[in-house]
């Protein structure tokens, strides 16, 4: 019997948008975005983010935009970047939950400290250098563990160490062409 | 034993029900050769509990439902529509943003793919 498989219900890391949404096509990671959603938009996965991943973003813009111009972003421009990501996520049907109401009903912080110390560093192949999980990392994923995510969409070569439920889904390896 | 298996056994326990093998519920007697399955493996008992630690997710803000056809690529870029400055990003404007945020080997990456 051949079946649809079932989608996958993956946690979407904030760069993955900040490559898709910014113009700029050419560069491997935003190619590499672009096919990931483009699996979501086609129901291959079931993409799921929280608050805190629109607060990371807009974090990101804002700074990319700082150093572009050499002057501060006003409130409405905030206000404008978040909109677009929100606009883009209801489109795509990415399941967005409220990061204060998973940490009343779980217990975020203490996951996150398990996070951390079950984590394995790594050396990178290529650049030589030790990646481990950072605080935000952390915090992502136990977000991730309390919405039953199967996995992590990333680029980040941090979560390569992650032991729990909630696997990284590399995407640069998933997507290889 | 499968788990439903031990959980039948646990019902029957608590229960107190006629067991299939005893259904007159007489006292054992020794040397009696017949299977003791009435035995409670204790591990039945804390397995019980797993239903009670299943926890309801809280309902999303925004729920899942069917991307709208094309919105992959209608959203690709979309920020410049907002911020044109943002056209003028360089190649090596988002290499930096790759060093910083994912420690990539972006040099082996812009000699050819590295993946």
């Amino acid at each position: 019997m051949t079946g649809r498989q079932t989608p996958k219900a993956v946690y979407i890391d904030t760069m993955i948008f900040v490559y898709h949404l910014l113009p700029s096509p050419s560069t491997f990671l935003s190619r590499k975005s672009a096919l990931f959603i483009k699996d979501i938009e086609q129901g291959k996965y079931i993409g799921i983010v929280t608050s805190f991943t629109i607060a990371e973003y807009i974090s990101v813009i804002k700074g990319l935009l700082c150093k572009k111009r050499n002057k501060q972003i006003t409130s409405a421009e905030t206000l404008a970047i978040k909109t677009k990501l929100e606009q883009f996520i209801t489109q795509m049907g990415i399941v967005l939950y409220d990061s204060d109401t998973l940490a009343t009903k779980h217990a975020i912080f203490a996951d996150c400290e398990n996070i951390i110390e079950q984590d394995v560093p790594s050396l990178g192949k290529h650049d030589g250098k030790w990646h481990y999980l950072k605080g935000a990392d952390a915090l992502h994923l136990a977000f991730a563990n309390s919405v039953n995510a199967e996995a992590i969409a990333t680029f980040d070569d941090d979560f390569r160490g992650v032991c729990g439920a909630v696997r990284p889904l590399i995407i640069s390896e998933v997507y290889k062409n | 034993m499968s788990f439903n298996a031990q959980m039948n056994i646990a019902r029957k326990f608590i229960h107190q029900e006629p067991s299939a093998n005893n259904p007159k519920n007489e006292p054992t007697v020794a040397n009696d050769y017949l299977p003791r399955i009435e035995f409670l493996n204790p591990s039945a008992i804390t397995q019980a509990g797993v239903y009670d630690r299943i926890m309801k997710l809280p309902e999303p803000v925004k729920p899942w439902h069917r991307a709208s056809k094309g919105a992959t690529e209608r959203f690709k870029g979309c920020l410049s529509d907002v911020f044109p400055e943002l056209k003028e990003l360089s190649e090596e404007d988002m290499k930096e943003i790759e060093r910083t945020r994912h420690e990539l080997d972006w040099k082996a990456d812009s000699q050819g793919s590295i993946y």
